[in-house]
């Protein structure tokens, strides 16, 4: 196989797939990443078995074939070199000449018979709009459960109707829910996958080098799910197991809302953290005449209190809460304001954004005894 | 508290806030984690209500953090948090780092006002409650004062036979009393072990038709399953067509046999020293040895014991001779380990 690729090409897609090989060693061939030059393109593949990417880029085919090299050394390589072609040549032994102007390198391959097969992608269920699925993604990934044993909450729900996309995480304490209209003729009912995590963060990677209108392909089969956007396609192994039942735990109706300024609170938050707990984050908020009271203490160290002016003239309450879950939301949610709804300090609180950015956009989180 | 006690306990009332599941036995360990999710769980909830931490790879700061956080999914929940031996500090563990480490992690807070609704479950399932382990196993329960703690000792040979003819007797197991021995013998009294296997000898129809040693020792091979104890107390006994079969199965399970004469050797120098002290029995033995600085089990002080009633002096310092000579022929060349330790194991058995 040999080929001439533009080196800013080369380095974009090596990038892409470098966030998909396998980064333990424990199969040699997956920290590889498979060259394929036809047909005026070069395809690049890169999986751990759990993910998969393909992506293409122009390439002059001097000789088609393949090949498997290196991911990480290949990738640090090309970025090193100048903006201009580089020629990869690979021989029979597996060996590749990478040139490019004065520079000339050898790099050890590997036979590309052992690098597993992708499934082909379907045909596509929905064409989602890529900002809106960033969007979405965005808004929910802080949720996932860290835990790897829980694997039906390790990633995000995705519900597909024809006239709305919803994306749904959670961690067990905490829940985050988006749903969004939009125009999916080609669903039928519903249709719910469970999206890795992983397969998120790559899809945000690739959402974030495409234009405005960009929309991705979707579609699943029995054991994958295929996101295909342009020349790439992800490819991400569905997660097995029953998603909990998300809606039961949305409340429907709440005692006290408060309307707070998003700035104003999460800049709070983060000050008063700072004398929370350094693990657990708890931070006590309490609710009395007026006012919404943030405090933490550290026995050691000293301890801090912020004061919001809010309206409310209902009975005290007082919240244990996780500030890193409270700033999550704020981080992630957008406009100005947003509404604090919650009934007392055992009873899930929960956080949206005040006219709701044209989404339907849930937070709910339990308090923790502090 | 004693696992039968934690099991009556659960069928009085709701379960207590905080447990610690000491010791190694497995086989109640099991019956109580099953008895405690059957009290707290529907099946429907086990799915978001049991969750588990391991603090070999977590702390214990973040299993408390996630006790104390109520759920969003299960109202009433289960944590099981296994390796809690890993939470005590490497090396000698003194009471001062240990609490400090347990107050920092906040469990002494929260023991003391658990969340209405959350069994937490701290399981040290490493630390036996006897020997050297003894002083960690009291130490990681001052740390957890609060929790309610469950013993799981393991089974002396004597209560694990008793166990299985209760068990033979309760599955209408035809097994004879050489194969029970057989069994408890092989298995090294491992309860949970000689569960399972009564479990396939029950499915392979040991009701419908009666089982002696032999033709166990033939059908089941994980029944066989010989190591390195076993020889030894073959061995020890100077039971020789046993010491040789354990010797076949060792060396077909790839066994390392300098290892097993290893043991062997130290096995024989304790006898010896035993006998030149004057003691015989295996509480004189596990006394004699502790106050020297040898902390030992009941159970090896058993074993000394069944060598000192098998080898008379003389005979055990020929022992150790022979001992040191398998260990230099195993080292030079020669065709094959196994015929070093057969000849080994004939002499010494003659």
């Amino acid at each position: 196989m040999e080929f001439i690729v533009n080196k800013a090409d080369l380095a974009r897609e090596l990038n892409l797939a470098q966030g998909v090989v396998e980064k333990k060693t424990t199969i040699l061939i997956l920290s590889n990443v498979l060259l394929e030059a036809a047909d005026g393109q070069l395809t690049v593949t890169a999986t751990d078995l759990e993910l998969g990417v393909r992506c293409t880029c122009p390439a002059r085919v001097v000789r088609p074939g393949s090949g498997t090299l290196p991911a990480k050394r290949f990738l640090d390589y090309v970025r090193l070199l100048p903006d201009a072609e580089v020629t990869v040549k690979v021989q029979e032994n597996h060996w590749a000449n990478i040139t490019c102007g004065r520079s000339k390198t050898r790099l050890a391959g590997m036979s590309r018979e052992s690098y597993p097969e992708l499934p082909d992608m379907p045909e596509a269920l929905a064409a989602i709009p890529a900002s809106l699925l960033g969007g979405l993604i965005a808004r929910t990934i802080f949720a996932i459960a860290m835990e790897e044993t829980r694997f039906t909450i390790n990633g995000s729900l995705l519900v597909l109707k024809p006239d709305s996309v919803t994306m749904v995480s959670t961690d067990g304490h905490r829940l985050a829910m988006v749903e969004a209209p939009a125009e999916l003729p080609g669903v039928v009912g519903l249709y719910k996958a469970l999206v890795p995590k992983k397969a998120m963060l790559e899809l945000v990677k690739m959402i974030s080098e495409s234009g405005p209108e960009a929309k991705i392909e979707f579609s699943g089969d029995d054991n994958h799910l295929f996101f295909r956007l342009g020349d790439r396609v992800l490819t991400g192994r569905k997660l097995s197991g029953n998603f909990p039942d998300y809606e039961r735990v949305l409340p429907k109706d709440h005692q006290y809302t408060l309307t707070l300024n998003r700035e104003e609170l999460r800049g709070s938050i983060d000050r008063v953290a700072q004398f929370a707990d350094e693990r657990s984050k708890s931070i006590r908020v309490g609710i009395e005449d007026n006012e919404l009271r943030l405090f933490s203490s550290l026995s050691d160290m000293g301890e801090s209190e912020e004061v919001i002016s809010v309206e409310y003239t209902g009975a005290p309450v007082d919240i244990g809460f996780n500030a890193a879950y409270l700033s999550d939301f704020l981080r992630a949610v957008g406009g100005t304001e947003i509404e604090f709804h919650f009934r007392n300090g055992e009873s899930a609180g929960e956080l949206r954004p005040q006219g709701g950015e044209g989404l339907n956009y849930r937070y709910v989180v339990m308090p923790m005894r502090i | 508290m004693s696992p039968a006690q934690f099991l009556a306990s659960l069928k009085k009332g709701p379960p207590a806030g905080c447990y610690l599941f000491l010791g190694p036995e497995h086989y109640q360990r099991d019956r109580c984690r099953r008895a405690l999710v059957d009290a707290v769980l529907s099946p429907e909830e086990v799915e978001h209500g049991l969750t588990r931490h391991d603090l070999a790879e977590t702390t214990l700061a973040a299993v408390v953090d996630d006790a104390a956080s109520f759920s969003l999914f299960a109202p009433k929940r289960i944590v099981w948090v296994s390796s809690t031996e890993a939470i005590l500090p490497k090396g000698r563990v003194t009471e001062a780092a240990a609490a400090e480490r347990a107050a920092s992690s906040g469990i002494e807070a929260y023991l003391k006002n658990p969340v209405p609704g959350v069994t937490v479950v701290f399981d040290a399932a490493r630390l036996d409650l006897d020997g050297d382990d003894k002083t960690k196993a009291e130490k990681l329960a001052k740390l957890f004062t609060g929790a309610l703690v469950i013993e799981f000792r393991r089974y002396t040979v004597e209560e694990a036979l008793a166990f299985t003819r209760d068990q033979v007797r309760e599955q209408q197991l035809k097994l004879s009393p050489d194969a029970i021995e057989l069994l408890v013998e092989a298995l090294g009294a491992d309860v949970a072990c000689i569960a399972n296997e009564l479990e396939k000898l029950r499915l392979y129809g040991a009701r419908e038709r009666a089982m002696g040693a032999e033709e166990l020792a033939a059908m089941i091979p994980n029944a066989r399953a010989a190591n390195v104890f076993s020889l030894v107390n073959a061995l020890a006994r100077r039971d020789r067509l046993r010491s040789i079969d354990l010797l076949d199965t060792l060396v077909a399970g790839g066994e390392y046999l300098p290892l097993v004469l290893a043991f062997l050797g130290t096995q024989f120098r304790l006898a010896l020293a035993a006998v030149e002290a004057g003691v015989t029995s295996p509480p004189q033995i596990q006394a004699h040895f502790s106050k020297s600085g040898t902390p030992m089990w009941p159970s090896r002080a058993q074993q000394v014991a069944q060598t000192i009633a098998a080898f008379p002096r003389e005979k055990l310092r020929r022992a150790i001779r022979l001992v040191f000579e398998a260990d230099r022929a195993l080292r030079d060349a020669r065709p094959d380990d196994k015929i070093v330790m057969e000849a080994f194991v004939w002499n010494l058995t003659a």
